[in-house]
């Protein structure tokens, strides 16, 4: 009993030390692994400074990574749930991370993953694209500040110098082969405020025929469309006024010609022939412009209805029904009604500061508000402020600087200046030889007893077949004093 | 939210694919780990790499700001030629009567960078921890936060497919901002 008892201990003791000596094994053999797994750590941290940014050093490294596996799988068996998640052959955790699911190899790769060829080709493409994109853009900087210049002037409603400014920026697009429609429709929708429009290039071989049914470019299509219903009313007038081309004023049948405007109004446009550039030929404005004329122009009906007015010297009133009509119905055609109203109400000694107004409004440069203003103060008796205003405008080169000079030379009149009036008044009928300047020269060449220049003057009247006005011959005969043709009744000489 | 946010995303795949090249780029160089390298899955990392989380300031800085300003750099370059030739000259078609078709790819291009810009919603995060976080000076968390702001926001806008929108009204506004640049610079 005692001897079994004996063996029993032996046997227990021998277990143990067993245990003892394979829990030592393990270890042993962990430990060895640690070192083992130390000196790759070691190898791989020296081979980094040698590593290239770059696919080719990762895929040395995982070439590296599946012998090393492969080794240890060799020596030992590894449970699944240490298994590397990446590469699934070694055991996973790192020494800085002993809680990654990768290996130190495969963590070590994934922290250097590679490029396709694919990923590197596409953005070096794009690189290069947006290379030339930067060219392209620094080609057209000239271009795009022409543009924004004349953009400028616009919103500062400087419209004649925008006009100017757009034709620069045209021919720069032209010339760098560019088609800039919205340049284009902004040019027009310029032309179009100011009126020369009705005179200027529609661009109509820019814009294709579907495109100006497209929101974007209504306004073009409403342009060319109101140029070529003006144009067409103004053939359609000159035909109604043709056949009273040779008549006296007198004789001129105002109410049936009204008649017959008034008969443009609802009827159907006719077209007008259009002129094939290259071959002469006539061609139908429909062809040649893409855009069907339906109707008559509404304010150039009126315009020409208040013109027949004017040439059938009726009274002011009825010239004013028509402009004023125009400008109830279209008030921003300032170029074709402002003028002409506040001339009217010049003349009537009505106030002029809403015309004024909204003439500056539409068009700032528009120097026509100026001369209604110089006109005013003048009547008004405010010399000295009148011709402050015209001097702004003698020197330059104004559509206007005639007219401006013609009121400055009546200011002198009636300040007693008479040799200064009668050297403006030179100036004027030299800028332009119209009845208006050469009246006004025949005045003021009476207040200086100088015979040789009202003979001259009279002479050019009696060549061109036209009078001279009766207030010129009543100052010249002592009916009548400046005071009276200059202070009173239309206050200037007609 | 996933389709709309794919759809866009492959609408403007070429930004979205090289802002996920330039985030790859980062993560290289920051020596993040990539447990994903597509850049086009169809899911919500369509457009990013899919990376560990970033435990260091500067990297997870540099991972979301510098792709942010490689993809708006030339994005910017693509929708200055594609904006100011498109909306504001209105090239539309060459003078031969072609539909000018650079024009409108440069717009697109530009588009679709300005559309991918913005980080991960889990980067912006991470990137809010460690930037506003307990071990970051006073200093740092006010010199980042006009940058931060517009990442955190960019990738919520983002994640929602707003960023699509945004870019293309800016690319409206463009000839607007170069009507006050142009004068100096020309």
């Amino acid at each position: 009993m005692d001897e079994n008892k004996e063996n029993n201990v032996n046997s227990a003791e021998d277990e143990q030390l067993k245990k003892e000596l394979d829990q030592l094994a393990k270890v042993f053999q962990e430990e060895l692994d640690k070192a083992k797994a130390q000196e790759i750590d070691e190898e791989s941290e020296a081979r980094d400074g040698e590593e290239v940014f770059g696919g080719e050093g990762l895929i040395q490294d995982l070439e590296d990574v599946q012998t090393v596996s492969h080794d240890e799988s060799e020596t030992e068996e590894i449970p699944e749930e240490e298994l590397c998640e990446c590469c699934g052959e070694k055991r996973r955790g790192t020494k800085k991370n002993p809680d990654s699911p990768y290996c130190y190899e495969c963590e070590k790769a994934l922290r250097h993953y590679p490029f396709e060829l694919l990923n590197v080709i596409i953005p070096l493409l794009i690189i290069a694209l947006s290379l030339y994109c930067c060219y392209i853009f620094s080609d057209n900087i000239g271009i795009y500040a022409a543009v924004q210049q004349a953009d400028k002037y616009v919103s500062e409603k400087k419209l004649y110098t925008a006009s100017s400014a757009y034709d620069m920026a045209i021919e720069k697009m032209e010339s760098g082969n560019i088609n800039g429609e919205l340049v284009y429709k902004r040019a027009l929708d310029c032309s179009y405020k100011t009126g020369m429009f009705l005179n200027s290039d529609l661009k109509e071989d820019v814009f294709k025929s579907w495109e100006l049914k497209l929101p974007h470019l209504k306004s073009v299509y409403n342009i060319q469309l109101e140029a070529l219903e003006m144009r067409n009313t103004q053939s359609a007038i000159d035909e109604i006024l043709y056949k009273y081309d040779s008549e006296d004023v007198k004789d001129i049948p105002y109410d049936k010609i009204i008649e017959e405007i008034n008969a443009l109004v609802d009827a159907p446009a006719k077209e007008m022939p259009v002129y094939d550039g290259e071959t002469g030929e006539e061609i139908s404005t429909t062809s040649a412009y893409n855009i069907k004329v339906k109707n008559y122009s509404k304010p150039m009906l009126l315009y020409y209805e208040f013109y027949i007015a004017v040439i059938c010297e009726k009274d002011t009133e009825t010239q004013l029904s028509f402009l004023e009509k125009i400008r109830e119905e279209y008030p921003e055609m300032t170029w074709i009604y402002g003028a002409m109203l506040g001339d009217i109400y010049n003349k009537s000694n009505k106030d002029v500061s809403g015309i004024i107004k909204k003439i500056r409004e539409v068009n700032a440069e528009d120097t026509s508000a100026d001369v209604i203003e110089a006109t005013a103060l003048r009547i008004k008796g405010d010399y000295d402020k009148a011709m402050e205003i015209c001097n702004k405008f003698i020197d330059k080169e104004d559509t206007y600087a005639y007219e401006f000079l013609r009121q400055k030379a009546i200011c002198q009149l009636l300040k007693d200046d008479y040799e200064a009036a009668f050297k403006t008044a030179q100036q004027a009928y030299s800028q332009s030889a119209v009845p208006l300047t050469a009246n006004l020269l025949l005045v003021c060449s009476i207040a200086v007893n100088d015979s040789d220049t009202y003979s001259e003057i009279e002479e050019m009247f009696k060549q061109s077949n036209m009078n001279i006005s009766g207030e010129v011959l009543d100052y010249k005969n002592g009916k009548t004093s400046l005071e009276q043709i200059f202070t009173k009744g239309d206050f200037d000489v007609v | 939210m996933t389709v709309l946010y794919v759809i866009i995303k492959y609408f403007t795949v070429i930004g979205t694919y090289v802002k996920a090249f330039f985030e790859h780029v980062c993560c290289r160089l920051y020596e993040v780990l990539i447990e994903d390298g597509r850049y086009l899955p169809a899911n919500e990392m369509c457009g990013h790499v899919d990376h560990e989380i970033i435990k260091r300031r500067g990297a997870s800085f540099g991972v979301c700001f510098f792709p942010f300003l490689f993809s708006f750099i030339i994005g910017m370059i693509f929708l200055s030629a594609g904006a100011m030739n498109v909306y504001y000259l209105g090239e539309f078609f060459t003078k031969s009567g072609y539909v000018n078709i650079l024009n409108f790819i440069f717009l697109w291009l530009g588009v679709s960078f300005l559309t991918n810009l913005f980080p991960s919603v889990e980067d912006a995060l991470t990137l809010k921890d460690l930037l506003y976080g307990e071990n970051t000076n006073l200093f740092v968390k006010i010199t980042a936060s006009p940058i931060f702001a517009v990442l955190y926001c960019g990738a919520y806008l983002e994640k929602w497919g707003v960023t699509f929108l945004t870019s293309v009204a800016f690319s409206f506004v463009i000839p607007s901002i170069y009507a006050h640049i142009l004068p100096v610079i020309s």
